[in-house]
């Protein structure tokens, strides 16, 4: 699948832009910096109280930190994409950006049982009793995957082809 | 002096054992996120962002911050050894540290003033002007380390 966007990717006309303008890399990995900081700080917060740690938290006002996960995941996104647009044929290939997207798609799928299995349950939890299992698990994998998806990527520069 | 540095067996081993640079960075950027994360959360939240997230949380998710910043302070210094020279002729490098520093020192302050304030308060205490200006200005702090770090590749 990979190699298929890569050669939607490699003929595009955005390829060329991206490449021609010089200054724009740098500007992208900057914007991508702040995204995963906001990305992993927010979660930090909200997967450590999940996890049963930081009592002195209220769990539900944790998840006000909400919208600026997603705001950090999507300024990734969107640049993420354009790395990709600008350089095809070294991403497509590259086993850190291949095992960081996998680790990508399992993050999402741990957000989805977040949201199906684990949201549900903690609507109205009290504060004092242990959270369940299935929570502290989600918030565990969370952090795990995510810590494990910023180090992929910052080995990409460095590992060869998968 | 950093010439020296470069010459010691930590640099060498740093600059050309062929996994040791990549995994600091790797190292490197784990420990970036807890520490600008978690203090940008912090000063967000100062700044009036989530209200209903108690700020006392902040104080033990500080110590969470330091660590990672230790982290960053051990990988970094060995990353710098590999090459020295060149870094501390670096002037994207120079800004990056001096805003580091500054951040690491607001961040006692806000620390100090976080505790009093809500010593006076208890759990919701009014957050003073001047105590939203240092979270503004720490805030500033660390985007200017990313932006700056990030271009010592460039510049």
């Amino acid at each position: 699948m990979l190699d298929f966007l890569a050669r939607v990717a490699i003929d595009s006309s955005l390829n060329q832009t991206i490449q021609a303008a010089y200054w724009l890399w740098p500007v992208l990995e900057i914007i991508h910096f702040v995204g995963l900081s906001l990305l992993l700080g927010g979660l930090i917060v909200i997967d450590l109280r999940m996890a049963g740690h930081f009592h002195g938290l209220d769990l539900q006002a944790t998840h006000k930190l909400l919208p600026l996960v997603f705001l950090g995941f999507g300024l990734n996104l969107v640049t993420g994409v354009l790395f990709f647009y600008g350089d095809p044929m070294r991403y497509s290939i590259n086993i850190g950006f291949q095992i960081k997207m996998i680790l990508v798609i399992i993050a999402g799928l741990n957000a989805l049982l977040y949201y199906w299995k684990v949201r549900p349950l903690l609507i109205g939890w009290d504060s004092d009793t242990s959270l369940p299992g299935i929570a502290r698990g989600v918030a565990y994998t969370s952090l795990f995957v995510w810590t494990g998806v910023l180090l992929c990527g910052r080995l990409i520069p460095y590992v060869g082809t998968g | 002096m950093f010439l020296w540095l470069e010459s010691t067996p930590i640099a060498m081993w740093v600059g050309l054992s062929l996994w040791a640079y990549p995994m600091l960075l790797a190292v490197h950027i784990v420990g970036l996120a807890v520490v600008v994360g978690i203090f940008s959360m912090r000063d967000l939240r100062l700044l009036g962002m989530f209200s209903g997230l108690q700020l006392s949380a902040f104080l033990p998710l500080s110590r969470l911050a330091w660590v990672g910043f230790i982290i960053n302070a051990i990988s970094g210094i060995l990353l710098f050894t590999s090459q020295a020279v060149t870094f501390v002729n670096n002037t994207p490098f120079l800004i990056k540290i001096v805003a580091i520093l500054s951040g690491m020192a607001l961040a006692g302050v806000i620390q100090t003033r976080l505790r009093n304030e809500l010593a006076l308060a208890g759990g919701y205490a009014e957050i003073s002007d001047s105590t939203r200006s240092i979270a503004m200005a720490s805030l500033v702090c660390w985007l200017t380390a990313i932006i700056a770090g990030r271009l010592i590749a460039y510049l």
